[in-house]
Order: C-alpha cells, then structure tokens, then sequence
C-alpha cells in the first residue's frame, strides 16, 4: 500500500444504476473501479476482490479510505473552520513591558508558527537519519527515549508509513541515497559524524533502586517491592488442597524490575495503540449513516449504511443530489 | 542522588510551589505552601485557550468567564496532542493569570517559586526542550520539575479511591506501590503502569480518541440529523457533558432507541424508552446553559406544532442514541474507522509488556482520571470490559478520584509537599545554566536520578 507517499484519489467516475434493490454484503464496496472493468459482474469481482469477510485498511477501497481519513482528520481539529486569532494586545497596566527582551531562543520558540504535525515530522526526519547511519540505534538525538531495544520500533515504521506525509516520504530517498551508492566508506563517514552528534546526548544507563530503597529491609527478596504486610486471611483446613490452592504468578525478579523501570519513553508513535489480534477477532460494527442504528443494509449506488427503508428514503434525497439518478 | 544535593551554592529554596497541569482543554494551576495545609485541595480551573466571539472579540484564559455569548465561538489552544505547541499562545494565558500585575491570584515571582509542571507522556523532545528553555530563560523560575502527568496520580491516598477496608490508623503509602492509570483527557487516553509512582514507560499506550473527538463527533451527528452545529463547539460540549452516557449494553440500548421499520410503531422509540432526553439549546438572551430533560413524548408533539407555526420559544433536540453512541468510541473506536484498540483492549496491551507477576497488583488498582471519567457507566463498563479479557484469578478494581479533572494536579499538589524528594527531583535554574538544557532533559527523563 506504500506507494511513496502517493494517496490514490477518489475518480469521479461512477457507474449509475436505475432504482434500489437489497444487496448482500459481502466485504467492502465499489472495488469495482479498478477490477470491474473486465468483469461484468460488479457484485463477483468485488467479492473476489475481498477474499473474505475481514475488513482492514489494505482491503478498503482508496475512495473510502481517503474519506475515512478525512473524516478522522475533521474529528481532530480545534474548530471547524480555519481560523487564525491573533495574540490580543496587552491591557494596560499589566506591569509589563511590551517590548520585553528575549533571549535568542525564546524569540525563536515563540514566533515558531509550527503545529504539532509539523514538529512530528521534522523528529521522523531526524530519526530517520540518524538510524541508517548506526544500524545499532544506539542513540536517537535529544532524550535517547529512541526505539532500542523495544519492539514496537517495527509497528511505529509501519505507522510513519501509513501517515505517508511529504516530509517522510522525502526523507526515505535522502536516507536510503548514501547507504546504496557509496558503499561502506561513506555510510561509516555518517557513522562517525553521527557519533561526534550524539556523544553529548547520550543517555547513561540511569541508576535505578532509588525508588526501592526507602522502602528496603523487607524479606531477603525485592527491594523494590515491599512485602504485604496487612492482615491474613483466617487458616481452613483444606487450604493445601491441590485443586482449591490458587495460582500466584511468580513475582518478577528485581534485575527485571529494574530494567523495566530504566527503559527509556516510548517514542510518540510507539506508544500509539495498535489494531492487535485481539481487535480483530470481531468483525467492524456498521452503522446507519442517518440514524445510528446497525447499517444493515446498503445503498447500491454509494454504499453508505442504512438500516431499513425509512432511512434509506431519507439518503436517496441526497444520494441522488450527489450522484444523480 | 546524595552528592549533588550537598552543593553549597545552592539558595534557600523557594517560599512556594507552583503545581501546574497544563491541560489542552483546562489548565489547573495553584500555588502550594509548606506552611499551609490547606492550599492542595481545590486547583483553580481555567481555559486553556484563546476564543474569539461572534463579535470578535478576544478572551484569553479566564476572561471566557465574561464571555456571555457563546454562539459560534472560536478557540485557539497552544497545547496540540497534550504538548504545549504554541508557546506565543501558551505565553499570553500564562502572563494574564500568573505574572500579570493584576494577575487572579496577584503576580507571582517566579526568582521565588518552584515549578512542578506536569506533562503527557512520549513527548518529542523538541518539545520538551522549548518548554525548559521557555521555563528558565523566559520565565527564570527558581527550580523547575518536569514531571510525568500520570504518574503524579500515585501520590494520591489511592487505597482510600478504591475504598479498601484497612485499619483507619494506617498512614497511607506513598507514592502508591502499583497503579494502573488511565487518562482520559481532552487529546487522548493514555494507559500508564506505575510502579512505586514511577511510569513503565515501555508499557505506556495510547488511544488517540479524547474529550475533543468526542464532542466533534457528537456535533456531526446532531449536524446529520437536527440542526449544523458544527460551528458551535461549545454549546455541543456542554450538550456532550450533559447527556451522553456509557452504555452498559450497547445493543440492548441501541435497540430501544430505534425508530423501528417502515410504519413499525415501537413503544420505546415512542414512550423514550429511558434513554430520549430533550436537550434545551441556550439562546445566549433569556438562557445561557442547555438544559437537559427527560423526553415527553406529549410535550414533544405540542412543541413541533408551535414550531410549525413559528411560535416556538426555545429550540430543543431530541437526543436519542447519540447520547450513548458518543462515548462508545473510547470503547470502539473502529465504529469511525479509527483502526486502534478500544480502551479495554488497550489495557491488555499494556499488560502484556510487563511481567505476569504485577499484573494481579495493576488490575486491582486501576485508577480513572481526566475529563472523560466523568460520563455515567464509565467505570462500571470499563471493569467489565477488563474483567472480560484477563485470567479470572484476577481481581478488578476500577475507580476515580472523587474529581478526576483535577486528579493529576492533587497528586502533584502532594508531591510538593514531601520536601526531601522534591529537592532530587528538581532542577534549579542556576543548575541549569552550568550544565545546560541536555543535562536538564536527561536529568528528567530518568526520573531524578543523577547521571
């Protein structure tokens, strides 16, 4: 699906049908502008198109995609339209001066017009960079909160591969350029450049246990976790019974604790939640588009959801202002 | 940490602490004393924007309180994905209600406070390196700490949340031991695993679905169906705080609020089921907030007849499953395409990326906070849904803060209060300008501990 970045467009071109009529649903509509071309039957090669009942991005059509994605996109905004206010001018008697003295990086911070998009892409580019040249990944720049050792650096690609931003798709040619032309000498040339660049930001592995220590001295064991201390629950006799003995997982050792409470930050997008096995062992819930009830059925021509006729009625007035009778 | 605290140099620490949770919807802000006891139990909440009027005029932070008319209000917010992006918008909010001469609380000096600024986590560290230079070279507070949002929430009494019988003589440990926060904020939700108040950060996940696609969502669906309010973000935010609820059984709900088939006449639809509420738009003149209340269905025929006629005194809607249906996203976000897990599953996630053995300590603590928490049903479906997913030896408990806005900000409040672990935590400002904005950045990364 990674076509460099390129987002593939809805055409306008849509094929019309005279009247209505319940379609099975089968997989995901209006497959039908790219294999239906040499197929007469719309509703076969889109089922076929499908292979099954599973419904990911990679299956959906680029027309819903992109209309996912915008939709997503106008969900996220501050305000519907765009507007730009700018900073209201100070009320007099504020106690300070308007023409304050700044330090040179504060004027830049604050005349930054950056959104938050922006800055994600500019530290993909800068990852990006830095992991072709040290294929260890040792260090990321700034905090070192960089993908090492965690196996999320694999699901937070595919995410920036997804986002499929310019900025991104740029830099994968600017990366990829030095390593597949010059060969070994230049690719440790960047290695060392990238060294002397990191040296300073380099993380040491932190001391932890400073957390534990305080509350040290319990049983010979953890030193991060206290023993339980409360009250027991009264003796039974049929407490060493096989079958009625509960099962305790064992408690992690404190080398794994401590390892677990050094590991860096998660970068943003590893941390972002994913669509696991767990998500897809139900299918996509479909909604009617006009009342919020299950899309039972759909509408042949557009492949929004309804529920039943009323509602269907009540899409066709703009089903057919959109894409005529 | 014991050797860099014997620093000579350093100056009588500072009189007192700025708590500051600077939230992308509201920040909560105020200032703890040691000497007063009483100064960490109520923040004052204040927007975090700047919004512009119908008439254009501009309100920064708390002036919004003056804002009469809300219609078709504009906001501007410096903080983007829980990250102050904006610093010359952040700036502005922060001079009128901290520095300014005429400032809420009076101005304050920032030469004599401490800073403890809560942020979200897995920032950029672009980010975070504007916000300490903003800190120190614009502002110069005396010390500063960066500190994990979630994690603060550890220094909360949290076995008194969850109401777990004990001895009413034991002090409470802190920070909490095991914790598993969930944030529910205006950007996002996070799930974080607290161990001795310190976040699993390999463990930490995110679900992008928060207060603000809530509330958009919630206007394109009314939009859809009654009036457009799509430029109406306010009104339908308080619209969504109102009415909208989580849903114990999503179909069985889904099912009473259906209008039914062609000339079907269901009695819940009809009657309202218990779910069809009437929300009374404000008009800005006579009215200033919505009013919820309960769907009659007599009442709801004479008012379409008044409107017919024109002569209708107050615009109502009629808020059927849309009430329940906007929340459900934090549970299922595929509902709008949004291909991440939903909240129990992102718990799971995160469980699956610590050890076993701290799982029955994590799912007996788990602990809401944030604007979201507050929907009815949200901690009872939440416990269900989890209960559902993990092994059946394990006990859920699943809990809020009496406030959960203010959550994150009280547990920093108690954090400042325990003056010896604020001092290895801190970072003063002329430590700052000796070993720079690096030292600084890795100094909180790692929790405090010296490098």
């Amino acid at each position: 699906m990674n076509n460099f970045g390129v987002i593939e467009v809805a055409g306008a071109k849509t094929t019309n049908a005279p009247g209505w009529a319940y379609v099975p649903d089968t997989g995901p509509p209006s497959l039908s502008h790219q294999q239906g071309k040499n197929s007469k039957n719309r509703k076969r090669a889109a089922r076929s198109a499908a292979g099954g009942p599973s419904l990911s991005y990679a299956d959906l059509s680029a027309r819903q995609e992109a209309k996912v994605r915008k939709e997503l996109e106008v969900l996220d905004r501050d305000n519907p339209r765009d507007v730009s206010i700018p900073i209201p001018a100070k009320p007099k008697g504020s106690g300070r001066d308007a023409a304050a003295k700044h330090t040179p990086n504060v004027r830049k911070i604050l005349q930054s017009q950056k959104t938050f998009a922006n800055h994600l892409d500019d530290w993909l580019a800068l990852k990006e960079g830095g992991s072709t040249a040290n294929t260890g990944g040792t260090a990321t720049p700034a905090t070192g909160g960089g993908g090492t050792s965690s196996s999320r650096s694999a699901a937070a690609a595919a995410a920036a591969a997804l986002s499929g931003r310019k900025g991104n798709a740029q830099q994968h040619k600017k990366s990829e350029t030095p390593n597949s032309r010059g060969g070994a000498s230049s690719a440790k040339q960047q290695q060392q450049q990238q060294t002397k660049q990191d040296d300073v930001e380099m993380t040491d592995a932190p001391d932890v246990g400073s957390g534990g220590e305080q509350q040290a001295g319990g049983e010979g064991g953890s030193t991060i976790l206290s023993p339980y201390r409360g009250p027991l629950p009264a003796p039974h006799p049929r407490d060493d019974d096989p079958l009625l003995v509960s099962r305790v997982p064992p408690m992690p050792t404190d080398e794994e604790l401590k390892a677990l409470l050094a590991a860096p930050p998660l970068t943003y997008l590893e941390a972002r939640a994913g669509w696991g096995a767990e998500d897809r062992k139900y299918p996509v819930r479909v909604f009617c588009e006009v009342c919020g009830y299950w899309g039972r059925v759909k509408c042949i021509k557009c492949g929004t959801r309804v529920c039943a006729l009323d509602c269907l009625d009540t899409h066709r007035e703009e089903c057919v202002t959109r894409y005529g009778l | 940490m014991a050797p860099r605290k014997s620093k000579t140099s350093r100056p009588a620490p500072p009189s007192r602490t700025l708590v500051l949770d600077n939230g992308a919807h509201t920040l909560k802000a105020g200032y703890v004393t040691d000497d007063d006891a009483t100064t960490d139990e109520t923040p004052t909440i204040i927007p975090n924007c700047i919004a512009r009027d119908a008439d254009r005029r501009v309100y920064v932070g708390h002036e919004l309180d003056q804002c009469k008319d809300f219609s078709e209000i504009a906001f501007r917010r410096p903080v983007e994905k829980g990250f102050v992006v904006s610093w010359e918008a952040q700036k502005e909010i922060w001079d009128r209600q901290f520095f300014d001469a005429n400032a809420p609380q009076g101005p304050c000096d920032p030469s004599d406070t401490r800073l403890v600024l809560a942020e979200h986590s897995n920032s950029l560290p672009v980010l975070q390196s504007n916000c300490d230079q903003m800190i120190f070279e614009e502002y110069g507070f005396a010390s500063y700490y960066r500190a994990n949002g979630p994690s603060l929430n550890a220094y909360h009494d949290v076995q008194a949340i969850f109401r777990t019988p004990r001895d009413p003589a034991t002090v409470a440990q802190l920070p909490a031991e095991c914790l598993l926060l969930i944030d529910t904020g205006y950007s996002n939700t996070t799930v974080t695993p607290l161990l001795q108040g310190r976040p699993l950060h390999s463990a930490v996940r995110r679900l992008d679905v928060g207060g603000k696609l809530l509330t958009n969502y919630l206007a394109r669906l009314i939009s859809l169906r009654h009036y457009d309010m799509r430029n109406e973000p306010h009104i339908v935010n308080e619209m969504k705080e109102q009415a909208c609820y989580v849903s114990l059984d999503f179909h069985a709900d889904l099912e009473k609020a259906w209008k039914g088939t062609r000339g079907e006449k269901r009695e819940d639809y009809l009657t309202g089921g218990g779910i069809a509420k009437e929300y009374v738009l404000p008009d800005f003149h006579t009215r200033s907030k919505g009013i919820v209340r309960d769907f009659d269905p007599e009442q709801a025929g004479r008012t379409r007849k008044l409107a017919k006629l024109g002569e209708a005194t107050e615009d109502v809607l009629t808020l059927r499953n849309e009430r329940f249906s906007v929340p459900e996203l934090l549970f299922h976000p595929a509902d709008i395409g949004l291909h991440q897990s939903g909240l129990a599953n992102l718990v799971w996630e995160s469980l699956l990326a610590v050890p076993t053995g701290l799982w029955p300590a994590l799912l007996a603590n788990v602990c809401v906070v944030g604007g979201n928490a507050l929907f009815d049903g949200f901690i009872q479906r939440l416990q269900k849904e989890i209960v559902k997913l993990v092994p059946d030896d394990c006990i859920v408990r699943v809990a809020r803060p009496a406030n959960p806005i203010t959550g994150t900000w009280v547990g920093g409040a108690k954090l400042a209060r325990r003056t010896e672990e604020m001092a290895g935590l801190c970072v003063t400002k002329a430590e700052y300008e000796e070993f720079g904005g690096a030292w600084v950045a890795r100094r909180f990364a790692t929790g405090g501990n010296d490098t």
